[in-house]
């Protein structure tokens, strides 16, 4: 049989630093809202001049963030893997035009609900509660040269009777839920947060080329290859459902504190755990330079009833044999640290730092000015540099909130509140939080 | 909670679901990209087309392509192989009558005459067969059976069997007693009793009934005991005697598959067609090759020579060791040339089948040699061909045609190939332009699509001594339809069409063992990713 799938063909380059899989959309600027069911606390610091105490038996948030981001990609680009669609021509021209020596990319989409109960009367009057709270997270986290990403996008072509460059190229892509089950005290001037977490993992993919090229012959007749580098892949969602699960813990806890009247201080730490990826992960480690001219059938006539598998032949001797095992892999945690201080008229500000153990993820830092409403409404205006990207506006706005109800909206430009045309990063955040 | 704020909470839910949905894709993020690539990666050499073994590959010099076959006129199931024989018989009285204890029932001689055409063997050295001897009692008390062939011996000792002891039966239901001799390595003297005859051989047979028995009743003419034997599949390592005048008629064809696949003109230079015969058996022969015959399609061509039709005479082979073999054969050879007979013309045909009819009658003149001709198990009249030929020629239109057989080729139904073509790049080391087609066929081998275009692989450049000295590098893009394309799982058969001209034309070119055809095939287009 003669089998030729060209579409292998392609899979040398996603070897070379290509994922099919910049799915997934994370956000990493600072959320206003504490993650537990409270009003927000800052909120109500900011407008109700002190802490109150937190007297209601029950209520849940729901939460959904989504962004992109990336130091030299534009959003046109990049909004095409959130909302799929067509990458033109143009599209590609725009981003090739932006590509830096060293380019970073990343994106996340989060949703979720956080659930706090009050058992019983003397839980309520201590101020505890119990949280069971349920995340998706999906995060693509990415490092990668612009012969990395014309190569992938623009094909080899472009490379003819050159060298791409693939050296220092990562890419990392996770998906899993996380099921928490956690412990909030809440005291006059603070609110502490304790969860722990089940998480199964749905789909990873993970690739470091330390060192990787692709030359292109002139015409064509041959491909030489250099790798050296570490692929893992869990092969999909539908694996992690034939097989045992993947499976994992997570610990996350936070703190806020006020200090006098003027200040708040909050400490966080997300997803410090892991995941153990089950036996159907593909993991591969490989330092290989090797020359491809083409399957050589030997005799022309000896193609006579074989099975000729293009594909499979190149990847095999690029990858070699296959071999799945069981992988540990620790979560993309986060550390964040955060000081407001409140001023005159319901006026605030705060500087934050925020640490992402996420390939390509710098630290961030973030700086926020915003005024609160009597209406309880509120406005913040944030500035970040980091992360991701560089320099990023964000715009959050609580549409209301009150004793019962709350509601934020925000949203992230990087580079573009200011330069709308030259945008690399977009992103959304809503959050619902009800009171019953 | 009020009604409004329900509402207003349950809208805001459904706002976040939904903006959660449709981040997620329910479309694909899709991208083309320009991919050029080798795909595959062969070659070709004289060797694919002639089996290795007719090449004669001489250091630097130009091939020789040397065909070489034999046949053994002489059918091994007939002169080499002794005829199955069987002797039977029974034993009856004509009254009825009470025969005592230890009455001899038989005592029996016998002559074994061996059927054997008009042959008549005076000696033989058995390398294999058999003898089954079977013997019936049909009396009420058991029976001692002795038999024995004096003249068939091993290492000098006759086969003889003595107090074979044969149960007691009955009318009905008589006792059977088989004894089955391998008689490899036996010798048999078939002279008869008088050492002056042939194909005899005696056998003894006695039967005595049970001497410690109470007799038994025999009715008249009624058999109470047979016995037969039978000696199968008697084949000599050698034998002696005189080996009759038959005539053995050789009608044979061979098919030359691989030049099934040519066909169009060609020029070849010199060659011959060696012939000879070679006659290992003690007997002289007359040979006639009535026709020697080339055809292709239906067409035929007779070879033309002086032997054709004529009897030529091999004498006896001698019956002392040469070499390896117990004995001396005699050899006529015969030499066919493009000066002698046609047999340039019939080559050039390009056969696909070589025919022969041949006679062979041996002992001409009878019996002249006394009864001392003589056979081995491995003589027989031997007719070794060899047809030589240096692989020099000029070719028109000379083409190759071979189909393949394939289980289809996979593409993708989602269609990722936008557009693109496949290059053919060839490194002719030929010195012959060469126009290659493949065509795509489906299960019932028909027609689907041409995958080449009309042009030809160049051929190499050849210097004064008519040598290729480089190849010559052609390149053949030919596009990807989207007919090609929707053919392409369709296809069960790959039909090669290659046609060869050499260059420069109206030259005889020689061809060399390092003269090689490299191909790659290059894939280059718009493959468009789809993320899943």
């Amino acid at each position: 049989m003669i089998l030729i799938n060209l579409k292998s063909l392609v899979l040398i380059a996603f070897y070379c630093g290509i994922s099919s899989i910049l799915l997934s959309q994370n956000s990493e600027y600072p959320d206003a809202t504490p993650p537990g069911i409270s009003p927000d606390l800052h909120q109500r610091i900011a407008s109700i001049d002190q802490p109150k105490l937190y007297n209601e038996t029950a209520g849940f948030r729901v939460y959904m963030n989504a962004y992109s981001q990336g130091n030299s990609v534009p959003s046109q680009f990049s909004n095409l893997f959130l909302f799929p669609g067509f990458i033109d021509s143009e599209v590609k021209n725009n981003a090739y035009d932006k590509l830096k020596t060293v380019n970073r990319f990343g994106a996340e989409l989060n949703y979720g609900v956080d659930l706090v109960l009050t058992p019983d009367s003397t839980w309520k009057a201590n101020g505890q509660h119990i949280v069971v709270a349920y995340r998706s997270q999906a995060i693509i986290g990415s490092e990668f040269g612009a012969d990395a990403f014309r190569l992938v996008f623009g094909g080899n072509a472009a490379f003819a009777g050159k060298s791409a460059s693939l050296d220092n190229t990562n890419l990392y892509a996770v998906n899993y839920d996380v099921f928490e089950l956690g412990y909030q005290v809440h005291r006059k001037k603070s609110l502490m947060t304790f969860r722990l977490g089940a998480v199964k993992g749905n789909a990873l993919t993970s690739l470091d080329i330390q060192r990787g090229s692709l030359y292109t012959e002139i015409d064509g007749s041959n491909l030489e290859i250099g790798f050296n580098g570490k692929y893992v892949n869990s092969n999909g969602f539908s694996n992690q459902f034939k097989a045992s699960p993947s499976m994992g813990v997570s610990v996350s806890a936070e703190f806020i504190q006020s200090c006098g009247e003027k200040w708040i201080f909050k400490e966080s730490i997300q997803d410090l755990g892991f995941i153990n990826w089950n036996k159907s992960t593909t993991t591969i480690s490989r330092d290989t330079n090797f020359s491809f001219s083409g399957i050589d059938l030997g005799s022309i006539l000896s193609v006579n009833d074989s099975t000729l598998l293009l594909g499979d032949s190149l990847q095999r001797r690029f990858l070699g044999d296959e071999v799945r095992q069981t992988y540990m892999e620790a979560l993309p945690l986060r550390i964040q640290l955060e000081a407001t201080r409140l001023f005159s008229n319901n006026w605030l500000g705060s500087l934050s730092f925020t640490y992402r153990k996420l390939t390509g993820f710098a630290p961030l830092f973030t700086g926020t000015v915003g005024k609160t409403f009597n209406s309880g409404r509120s406005i913040r205006l944030l500035m970040m540099y980091g992360g991701f990207g560089a320099f990023q506006t964000g715009l959050r706005v609580v549409a209301f909130s009150n004793h019962r109800h709350s509601l934020s909206i925000g949203t992230m430009f990087n580079e573009g509140f200011i330069m709308p045309k030259s945008r690399s990063g977009a992103g959304i955040q809503i959050s619902y939080v009800h009171h019953l | 909670m009020n009604l409004k704020q329900t509402l207003c909470s349950l809208s805001i839910l459904v706002l976040i679901g939904c903006l959660s949905e449709s981040c997620k894709r329910d479309g694909q993020t899709e991208w083309d990209t320009e991919l050029v690539s080798p795909i595959l990666l062969t070659e070709f050499t004289v060797g694919d087309l002639v089996p290795d073994s007719l090449i004669i590959s001489d250091n630097g010099e130009p091939l020789i392509i040397r065909y070489t076959t034999s046949y053994n006129i002489i059918p091994d199931d007939s002169l080499l192989r002794i005829p199955d024989t069987l002797l039977a018989n029974s034993i009856s009285l004509p009254v009825t009558f009470g025969l005592p204890a230890g009455f001899q029932v038989a005592n029996i001689s016998q002559l074994i005459r061996f059927a054997y055409r008009d042959v008549q063997l005076t000696e033989a050295v058995l390398e294999s067969g058999s003898a089954q001897f079977k013997v019936s009692n049909y009396l009420n008390d058991k029976v001692f059976i002795g038999y024995s062939f004096p003249k068939l011996t091993k290492n000098g000792i006759p086969v003889s069997f003595s107090n074979q002891v044969v149960e007691a039966g009955s009318i009905t239901n008589p006792t059977v007693m088989t004894n089955t001799i391998d008689l490899s390595q036996h010798n048999l003297d078939l002279r008869g009793d008088n050492n002056i005859s042939a194909n005899q051989l005696r056998f003894l047979l006695d039967a005595t009934l049970n001497p410690n028995g109470i007799g038994a009743s025999v009715f008249a003419n009624v058999p109470f005991v047979t016995y037969e034997n039978k000696f199968m599949n008697l084949k000599p390592s050698f034998a002696r005697g005189y080996l009759g005048k038959t005539t053995f008629s050789f009608d044979q064809s061979t098919a030359l598959d691989f030049m099934r696949k040519f066909s169009g003109l060609i020029e070849l230079a010199d060659l011959k067609l060696d012939l000879n015969l070679e006659n290992s058996v003690g007997a002289d022969f007359m040979l006639t090759i009535d026709e020697i015959s080339a055809s292709k399609d239906n067409s035929q061509l007779n070879l033309q020579h002086s032997l054709i039709g004529s009897n030529q005479t091999i004498a006896r082979a001698q019956n002392y060791a040469y070499q390896n073999l117990p004995y001396s054969p005699t050899y006529r050879n015969y030499s066919f040339t493009t000066a002698n007979s046609n047999l340039k013309n019939m080559i050039e045909l390009l056969p696909e089948q070589l025919n022969y009819r041949i006679r062979a009658e041996i002992n001409p003149l009878g019996n002249v040699s006394s009864g001392n001709d003589f056979f081995y198990s491995t003589s027989n009249i031997k007719l070794n061909m060899t047809l030589e030929f240096p692989l020099r020629f000029s070719a028109s239109a000379f083409t190759y045609n071979d189909t393949l057989k394939t289980e289809g080729i996979e593409t993708e139904t989602s269609d990722p190939f936008k557009k693109g073509e496949f290059r053919l790049v060839a490194d002719n080391g030929f010195p012959m332009n060469m126009l290659v087609q493949l065509i795509l066929l489906d299960e019932n081998k028909q027609f689907l699509d041409t995958l080449t275009g009309n042009q030809p692989i160049t051929a190499a450049s050849v210097n004064d001594l008519q040598r290729v000295e480089m190849s010559r590098k052609s390149v053949i893009p030919f596009p990807i339809t989207d007919k090609i394309k929707s053919s392409l799982s369709a296809v069960r058969y790959i039909a090669i069409k290659a046609k060869f001209d050499t260059e420069p034309s109206q030259q005889l070119l020689p061809i060399y063992s390092d003269y090689k055809l490299k191909l790659q095939l290059i894939g280059d287009g718009t493959y468009r990713i789809r993320l899943k």
